[in-house]
């Protein structure tokens, strides 16, 4: 019994597509419907997963035309443009893989290693999906079989684990905020950007042994169940406001699961490093096509030409990344990814299929001509602002680098109350040192200052020559004001390490909030 | 005529069996010359006829000298003195020597190769061919307990060096038939002898020949122990085994019985079994003597025991490095409590005493039982404490590296175990770089190398990839060992026609007897898969199985 026959089976594929269509954009569609629709975010979302259904469909009915597989099409049908198209493919997908790692790079930087360069983020996970895109469909498809579950089975706990976050008034909330009708098709076409990895079942789906179209509908529902789901769900827990005012706010939602019992402080953490798993997955399949069409482009069967392929590839997405660092590189390579990448990725497919159907080879020269004259154009006169804020220039860390945890101070609890310039902080700080189990622990004070938490934590340690560690901070007590508060609340909410299912006493008027609650109040008021 | 001239470039005699019994004798002298053991006696018989020459060779200490003795020198020379016959070969080889193993042979190649196992040739002068006459008598320890693979219940026998000994322990359990054990060597200079044993019937007959052809790909001098083959036949880029090897001879029945193709080793007590994987590595005979929940139960712990062996110390490096905000805040304190006494960096402690541990263990093997033992306690207990007393190490480091070598002692195949041992050191490294990060990386690197390796066709991580479709049945033995009576298939690398291996039997008697009907003669449905065999809904459902995904 051989079961490594090349084909892959139906579960297979699904499991492959499914990651790779929808770890990135469950996260994205929030964000980029809202802040770009605004108040007609709904009628955005609508119209969106229409464009995408309308996009999955075509690309599906697409891979059916080409049972021999795309890349085999063009080789056999397009003459000599079939090269052209080789390389236009390989370095299309190569730059999709790259700006993907960098986001994604530039996300795990920020909630995880803010210590870090970009760079050191990127290319390990490079290195990493090369290996896995060196693998065959077959390879591929049994991998993320297996993988599934490590990225699904964290995912169903955060959703488990977040039940008590949920607030449907959130999402019943009206919005306020000034918008555009234009917003809606903004809105629907940003979103049909963020599930372009559709894209890829042109060449997975030709491999799938005993398909039928069920499989290809089946598949279509569940990505749109995820979508609507997770865009419910994020809005319930974070509001509106603060879903629109952050790129990679969505990503707060993993730190409102609390583990039963505590064992576990906070899940954040864990769950985006599983969340890892569903970016290597696009990534990979990005890099796996590029492979394929360097392969084609070169004839490379020699195991010395696969290792030239893969040098070339790393080479290429890292002078890629390199790019981004550049302000008129993200601007041309933004204007491409708006305007170009996507309409050329439906193009050429139907060229390729009319002209294997009708067989007229010089029409569809011409056609690929066209389209290529067409995308250069639109890169050259274009507008980036829509996709500008998803990427920044600045490659190097964030924080400087954490301290090993017996040398950091923790703060147990924070007071914060107006000063003349900025606020006045009072930190409790837990002493370790003596510390040998009991329900008790001494605690020190420390007053401080500033105009931010991050100036004030600042300050300790060069007075104190130890770290600030908020990440187990137990409550925040505030003298002050609504909208005193206010600059210093969107500060935590930006800010990573500190848990945002925290108590916060105002001291004013005696209430008390969860702090997730007050920063959701507070984007609320100032975006939308 | 020297030593170089009678073989070839594959170390093989090349100078053929003459019909002068003098040209032979030659040959042998120089073959073996200057070997004490090598017994070379020529005899002269008397028969009707004349007298007749021959030759007899074995080696001393392979052989059993009375057996020589009474079965071949006695009979020959003295009780078949005077006999007169047509064809001398015949009536000496059908008559006089009194042993049914007995074989002729026309190579002068094989008939050395049988004298170098243990058999005694016979030349007789005037015929260009030998006798062999199976006299082995090997110097073989006995069946001893199984010490490597202990189970609580079950056969306690285990595989010795013995070949013959081996695969009679497997055709003692396997009285069928069918059952192949198809003999060859392997070694040009140490010619070790080896069998794939396997059932004719159910294992695939391209399996069989990829194996086969698997055995024939090297050419090498010596192989000493399975182990030096299966390395050969694996991916050599891969730490993780695509055989699985074991010494327990019920093991090795029920993969034969599976489909599955054993290949057993003169010299060598670990038989090697193919397909093989991941899943199969973290079973034990125990899992199918015990009731199904129990082995479940096993199951579970040791999947979980894998796991921490290979990542519990790189996880606590990268929380205790970069997110200790995951721990809960009184654990955190303790940690950190305990290690501000320490004048090491985490990763430096973890390597440290991950290094004492695999120092203690090797140096623990190395040594004799009670040894063994003491350098246990030493190390473990006094150097351990010492250790966290001078400040060395923390206390929560000696418990993670503890936890992790007993999930890594959890293991039930010696040679998984130490892969799992070895990649613990790999997690390691990128999670002391990157945190969570890294130890996800590190992860990945490993589920992705695990997903592409594959044994003899079958993915390394069936049935957790492929194992999807009915025809599969792949769930019924993977981390739920399903009750015995519901594994009614072979796994998947079985002949397609020969996956049923569960076929109640239905009598009147069990259904008017008065005692509770067996749980195959229920209601359809109410057990899953299990069914009375020839019935039309059998049939129909075989037809539909036909239609399963991979």
């Amino acid at each position: 019994m051989n079961l490594a026959d090349g084909k892959i089976s139906k579960r297979q594929w699904f499991r492959m597509s499914y990651l790779e269509c929808v770890t990135i954009s469950m996260m994205m569609i929030p964000y980029i419907t809202l802040s770009l629709a605004g108040k007609y975010h709904v009628l955005a979302l609508v119209v969106g997963l229409a464009f995408v259904v309308l996009y999955g469909a075509l690309m599906l009915y697409l891979a059916d035309f080409v049972p021999c597989g795309y890349i085999n099409a063009i080789r056999n049908h397009m003459g000599w443009t079939a090269g052209i198209l080789d390389v236009l493919y390989a370095l299309r997908y190569l730059l999709r893989a790259t700006l993907i790692a960098v986001f994604f790079s530039m996300i795990l930087q920020r909630y995880l290693l803010q210590s870090f360069s970009v760079w050191w983020i990127f290319l390990p996970f490079l290195g990493i999906t090369l290996y896995g895109a060196s693998k065959s469909m077959e390879g591929r498809a049994r991998m993320f079989e297996f993988l599934f579950g490590w990225m699904v089975v964290p995912l169903i706990l955060i959703v488990v684990f977040s039940v008590s976050n949920i607030d449907i008034g959130a999402i019943m909330q009206g919005i306020t905020s000034q918008s555009e009708v234009s917003g809606v098709f903004k809105g629907a076409y940003a979103i049909l950007l963020a599930l372009s990895p559709l894209e890829l079942q042109l060449y997975s789906c030709p491999c799938v042994k005993e398909k039928d179209r069920m499989g290809g509908i089946w598949l279509l529902v569940w990505i749109l169940f995820a979508i609507v789901f997770a865009y419910l769900f994020i809005v319930a827990i974070l509001g509106y406001g603060w879903t629109a005012s952050d790129t990679t706010a969505s990503f707060n939602v993993m730190e409102a699961a609390s583990f039963p019992g505590g064992a576990v402080a906070r899940l954040d953490y864990p769950v985006m490093a599983f969340w890892i798993i569903g970016v290597f997955a696009v990534v990979s399949g990005y890099l796996h096509q590029t492979r394929d069409f360097l392969y084609s482009l070169c004839e490379v069967k020699q195991k010395s030409g696969r290792v030239v392929t893969f040098v070339v590839m790393f080479a290429g997405a890292c002078l890629f990344a390199y790019g981004m660092q550049f302000e008129s590189a993200v601007k041309y390579g933004m204007r491409y990814f708006l305007y170009a990448d996507l309409a050329i990725g439906i193009v050429f497919p139907l060229i390729v299929m009319w002209v294997k159907t009708k067989k007229r080879v010089k029409w569809g020269i011409c056609f690929v001509c066209l389209t290529v004259l067409a995308a250069i154009g639109s890169v050259l006169i274009g507008d980036e602002k829509l996709g500008r804020q998803f990427v920044q220039n600045d490659f190097t860390a964030i924080e400087q680098k954490k301290e090993t945890l017996e040398h950091r101070d923790y703060v147990q609890e924070m007071q914060v109350e107006t000063a003349k310039d900025g606020y006045q902080f009072t930190f409790v700080i837990a002493d370790i040192a003596g510390y040998e189990g009991e329900n008790s622990i001494n605690q020190t004070l420390y007053h401080v200052q500033a105009d931010s938490l991050a100036m004030a934590a600042d300050l300790y340690q060069r007075e104190n020559e130890r770290q600030l560690d908020f990440g187990h901070m137990k409550q925040i007590a505030a003298d002050m004001t609504g909208q005193e508060i206010h600059p210093l609340l969107l500060e935590l909410g930006h800010r990573s390490g500190i848990s945002k299912s925290i108590p916060v006493m105002m001291e004013t008027d005696g209430a008390k909030y969860i702090l997730r609650e007050m920063i959701k109040a507070a984007y609320g008021r100032e975006s939308l | 005529m020297d030593l170089k001239d009678l073989y070839d470039d594959n170390n093989k005699l090349k100078v053929p069996l003459r019909q002068s019994l003098a040209e032979n004798k030659k040959v042998l002298g120089i073959l073996f010359e200057n070997c004490g053991d090598v017994v070379q006696k020529s005899f002269a018989m008397e028969r009707a006829e004349g007298m007749v020459y021959m030759h007899v060779v074995y080696i001393d200490g392979l052989t059993n000298n009375g057996m020589i003795e009474e079965t071949i020198l006695k009979p020959l020379s003295y009780e078949w003195r005077g006999n007169s016959a047509k064809d001398v070969w015949d009536s000496i080889l059908y008559q006089e020597v009194q042993t049914a193993d007995i074989k002729e042979e026309t190579s002068f190649d094989k008939t050395v190769g049988s004298i170098l196992k243990g058999d005694t040739a016979i030349f007789i002068d005037g015929y260009a061919r030998s006798m062999i006459v199976s006299s082995k008598k090997l110097p073989l320890r006995g069946i001893s307990e199984n010490d490597t693979e202990a189970g609580m219940r079950g056969p306690k026998d285990s595989f010795n060096e013995g070949f013959r000994q081996s695969t009679a322990l497997i055709r003692r359990r396997i009285k069928d038939a069918k059952l192949r054990v198809e003999q060859d060597t392997i070694g040009e200079r140490t010619r070790t002898d080896y069998a794939l044993v396997y059932l004719a019937d159910v294992a695939s007959e391209e399996l069989v020949k990829r194996v086969r052809e698997d055995m024939h790909h090297y050419d090498i001098d010596a192989i000493y122990d399975s182990g030096m083959a299966q390395h050969l036949m694996e991916n050599w880029y891969s730490p993780f085994p695509t055989f699985q090897s074991t010494t327990r001879p019920d093991k090795v029945a029920a993969g034969i019985t599976e489909g599955r193709v054993a290949i057993v080793f003169d010299n060598s007590p670990e038989v090697i079994l193919a397909p093989c994987n991941l899943n199969m590595l973290l079973q034990t005979s125990d899992d199918y003597y015990n009731r199904w929940a129990v082995g479940t139960f096993a199951r579970i712990i040791r999947y979980i025991a894998a796991f921490l062996a290979v990542s519990l110390p790189g996880l606590y490096i990268a929380i205790t490095v970069y997110h200790s905000d995951i721990l809960p805040t009184k654990l955190l304190y303790a940690i950190a409590s305990a290690r501000s006494m320490v004048t090491f960096p985490v990763i430096a402690e973890v390597l440290l005493m991950e290094f004492l541990f695999e120092l203690l263990r090797e140096a623990g093997i190395r040594l004799p039982g009670p040894l063994g033992n003491t350098i246990g306690i030493v190390g473990g207990l006094i150097v351990g404490q010492s250790a966290v007393e001078a400040g060395i190490v923390s206390t929560m480091v000696v418990i993670v590296v503890a936890l992790t070598a007993i999930a890594s002692f959890a293991i039930p195949n010696e040679e998984f175990a130490s892969v799992f041992r070895l990649l613990k050191f790999f997690v390691i490294i990128p999670s002391a770089i990157w945190g969570l990060y890294g130890y996800i990386l590190a992860l990945l690197v490993i589920a992705v190398h695990l997903s592409g390796l594959m044994s003899f066709g079958i993915p390394y991580m069936y049935p957790i990839v492929a194992g999807s479709g009915k025809r599969a049945y792949a769930n019924q033995d993977f981390v739920l060992r399903a009750p015995i009576s519901w594994m009614r298939k072979r796994p998947i690398f079985a002949r397609e026609e020969e996956r049923m291996r569960l076929k109640p039997h239905v009598t009147k008697s069990h259904a008017t007897n008065g005692f509770s009907r067996p749980a195959a003669e229920q209601s359809e449905g109410a057990i899953p898969g299990l069914k009375p065999h020839v019935t039309k809904s059998t049939e129909k459902e075989e037809k539909n199985h036909e239609s399963g995904g991979r």
